[in-house]
């Protein structure tokens, strides 16, 4: 196992029961510590499945998944590797549990048996880091979007978890609550160090990752950087998926012989390049 | 004949505690065929606004007319909502029925036409979203897939042949072909039937595309309604009302930053591509 | 943009009601139900009735949800008085006009029934209105606890009744979309009998009931994801801890209860 190896997929499978086809073949990857990785893939291409098998809610049918060395089908470890892997899940509504914000950020440490006193400290710590103190005692249900998934990753930052999962957890917020739950993670990342993994169709959310994984029909076509799979357009073509705008419009622009450089992949780099060969 | 919506106003709760004014003094008119996108900060009052045009909500002031008919007018809700099919966010959650057949069928069966008359309507409008009739007419809807489900929930409101077609974040929780495939199939149905178009979108891209005018919502208030061009050069004002730009908009305004003369307020990334390229082999 | 509709409607406070325990709460009004029901003469009943208006004062709820308590019921008030007045018995008649015979026993046992009704609905909504649905469920879950000896899923159904709590607000908003939504695709349900009625609930209630479904899928998972494991092991963030305040009032309620029986009993 690699030695900072924080989460380690092994040749991993998997058929759903009566499914025609196989959800995962032959996966291997391996996730290191504080690192923010990007699984990207099209509707079906086994992405969630291969999510929900971080924290045990899916044992693989073939290889192994190990989260921090323990092997995800040992029943006995559990507890302890849904505890280190939070996952925040689509649909904000269906994660929260209770009606008050602050019950239900400490819904996580209830179920671990934390003490009382401990509990309290944490939610409180939890809410500040989401900057979501000032909701702490509102009924979860009023909140937006964005919102509720701040409060959900609080209740996962409350049971001091090492891996943060975002399973298309921005799929149903509107522009600003996806802009606050991407700043959250990634000032989760860079502040505490928390790795993250995001399961996700929008190229553009990839972009801000260190590490980018491709899967296309059951299978990993693809690993990289952000720069050097959007590079691979065909490949990316046959996934069924899109590259970010701007990528698209450097590589037309580079085609048409503009001294644009490939890594250029934002709004701003490209004004960069742009500026520089067009004012010369 | 468009829909004139005059100085329309909404409270929710009126006179209670709890009052919101959700609407103030909105006037607008929907041309017939024309493709007009509404956008707005969340609560800026969009929801409310497109509520309107059928008479699922009512006015607190002013008044909405479907080609002429009042929507206050109990008596005519039923034909003004024939005339205006309106398509609310994720529809795939208002399938019922046993098979998807019965359910596109639901409307037209709602506007009391008879079963000769409903057949070909539900096979008409089960083609146009691309769910083949021989293979989906007898599934159950709860069998399909999250975007055939979508589809399925579309052609309900097609088989009843509005006039108009109001879409509130059609394109929401799809992945990139399927935004693409659902746009397109909007805007056909504009080119192709001459079908109105109202949507209301958060992807100024997707809006940019197809829409003939715009109309800004910002707190309940109309800030404008114009071609979009003409909104996306107001950029500043759209940024501040917390809205997004256009991604070509965007690099525009990074390149005009930066020194560099773009004459048109350009919301289209295939014209700046070509602006950026013919630039560049003139300068040669 | 639906009312904010709170079950039993909790007025947030820091009166000294609104500080006891919620399983002394529950447990007091037990005594007072048993008090109304224990009352049998005129005099007596005063007591019950300064009872609840101590109540309201020592909660600080104001004279108004009072009222709006008894507001979905005043048809039923009526209709019971009424009702009393002529259907009961008795001896001593009052007025005799006609076919009306009223007697003194069924005006007692009119304005009885009623005051009792008054007094029940109106004393216990002091319970939902000073005790927030979770500590409710809370001190229900502690009271149950005991019985978890006999396998009783005492945690199991406190559970259920947090998430359902939880859910409501967001059910009926769904119930709304989904509802605008078909009325949009001509669904009428307004007109028509009572079966014309039901019928058109269909496009509402199947598309909620799989919602539904879908919703308990989707928050299993988390939970799990949470680690939740059943009530085994598991702690609170909140406790219950019992206060002399506690200890007082529900001697104070035994006290009155006790005393009432022997006043009713006792030949006086």
């Amino acid at each position: 196992m690699a030695p900072n190896a924080l989460i380690e997929i092994v040749n991993v499978g998997f058929q759903y029961v009566g499914a025609e086809k196989v959800a995962l073949k032959n996966i291997s990857l391996s996730i290191q510590k504080g690192e923010v990785v990007a699984i990207v893939g099209h509707n079906g291409s086994g992405k969630s499945t291969l999510c929900k098998m971080l924290n045990a809610l899916l044992m693989p049918a073939e290889g192994t998944v190990r989260v921090d060395g323990m092997d995800t089908c040992d029943e006995k470890n559990l507890l302890e590797i849904r505890r280190r892997v939070g996952m925040v899940f689509q649909n904000p509504d269906n994660q929260l549990v209770t009606t008050i914000v602050e019950e239900d950020v400490g819904f996580g440490p209830e179920n671990l048996g934390v003490k009382p006193s401990e509990i309290r400290v944490r939610v409180d710590e939890a809410l500040k880091e989401v900057e979501m103190t000032e909701y702490a005692e509102k009924a979860s249900h009023a909140l937006s979007g964005g919102q509720k998934q701040r409060v959900a990753i609080a209740g996962l930052l409350a049971m001091q978890p090492e891996v943060l999962v975002l399973d298309e957890a921005t799929a149903m917020l509107d522009p600003r609550g996806r802009e606050e739950v991407l700043s959250t993670v990634k000032k989760l990342n860079r502040e505490r160090g928390m790795t993250v993994v995001m399961i996700t169709q929008f190229m553009e959310e990839a972009l801000g990752a260190d590490r980018v994984f491709v899967l296309s029909e059951g299978r990993l076509v693809m690993e990289g950087t952000p720069k050097e799979v959007f590079n691979e357009r065909t490949l990316l073509e046959e996934s069924r998926l899109d590259a970010p705008a701007f990528v698209k419009l450097r590589d037309e622009l580079i085609a048409a012989g503009l001294p644009v450089s490939h890594e250029a992949m934002t709004c701003d780099a490209l004004a960069e390049e742009l500026g520089r060969a067009l004012k010369s | 004949m468009p829909i004139i919506i005059e100085q329309l106003s909404h409270t929710y709760l009126p006179g209670s505690q709890l009052a919101y004014p959700a609407l103030g003094d909105v006037s607008l008119t929907v041309q017939d065929g024309e493709f007009l996108g509404i956008i707005g900060h969340t609560g800026s009052g969009k929801s409310t606004l497109i509520q309107h045009l059928n008479g699922l909500l009512l006015p607190t002031a002013g008044s909405v007319l479907v080609d002429g008919l009042d929507t206050r007018e109990k008596k005519l809700r039923k034909q003004i909502r024939s005339l205006v099919g309106m398509v609310f966010q994720y529809p795939e959650y208002q399938l019922f029925e046993e098979t998807v057949e019965r359910d596109v069928a639901f409307g037209p069966k709602n506007m009391g036409l008879s079963e000769e008359e409903i057949a070909p309507r539900v096979e008409e409008a089960l083609r146009l979203v691309g769910l083949n009739p021989s293979e989906f007419a007898e599934k159950s809807p709860f069998e399909l897939s999250g975007g055939e489900k979508r589809r399925a929930a579309l052609a309900g409101i097609l088989a009843m042949r509005p006039k108009y077609l109001v879409l509130d974040e059609p394109m929401a929780g799809l992945d990139p072909r399927g935004r693409r495939e659902i746009l397109a199939l909007i805007e056909s149905l504009r080119s192709d039937y001459g079908t109105g178009i109202v949507m209301v979108s958060h992807s100024m891209d997707d809006v940019a595309m197809f829409a003939d005018r715009i109309a800004v919502l910002d707190k309940g208030s109309l800030f404008m309604v114009a071609s979009p061009e003409d909104v996306f050069s107001h950029s500043t004002e759209l940024l501040d009302m917390g809205l997004n730009l256009p991604q070509a908009t965007q690099l525009v305004r990074a390149l005009r930053a930066r020194g560099i003369d773009i004459q048109h307020d350009y919301f289209r990334m295939e014209e700046l591509a070509a602006d950026l390229i013919g630039r560049w082999n003139h300068d040669r | 943009m639906t009312a904010n509709i709170s079950l039993g409607q909790y007025l947030p406070g820091n009166s000294v009601v609104h500080r006891l325990d919620p399983r002394t709460k529950i447990f007091l009004m037990a005594l007072y139900i048993a008090i109304v029901f224990v009352v049998k003469s005129l005099v007596v009943f005063l007591l019950p009735v300064v009872l609840l208006v101590a109540m309201f004062l020592f909660a600080q709820v104001p004279a108004s949800y009072f009222f709006s308590a008894l507001k979905p019921m005043k048809w039923l008030l009526v209709f019971m008085f009424v009702i009393n007045l002529f259907a009961t018995q008795g001896t001593t008649l009052w007025i005799d006009w006609k076919f009306i015979h009223i007697t003194q026993e069924a005006v007692e046992q009119a304005v009885y029934i009623t005051l009792r009704l008054v007094l029940l609905v109106a004393g216990t909504s002091i319970l939902t209105l000073t005790t927030s649905p979770i500590a409710l469920t809370d001190g229900l879950e502690k009271l149950m606890s005991p019985l978890r000896k006999l396998r009783f899923p005492a945690h199991e159904l406190a559970m259920m009744m947090t998430i359902a709590l939880r859910f409501i607000p967001t059910l009926m908003e769904e119930t709304d979309r989904i509802q605008k939504a078909q009325m949009a695709r001509g669904a009428d349900f307004e007109s028509g009998n009572i079966f014309q009625r039901a019928k058109s609930m269909i496009p509402v209630l199947v598309p909620l009931f799989v919602s539904a479904f879908r919703r308990a899928d989707e928050l299993a998972m988390a939970m799990e994801s949470r680690c939740y494991h059943g009530g085994e092991g598991r702690t609170r963030m909140r406790e219950l801890h019992f206060h002399w305040r506690d200890l007082f009032a529900t001697l104070l309620l035994t006290a009155v209860l006790v005393g009432i029986i022997l006043l009713e009993n006792l030949p006086l």
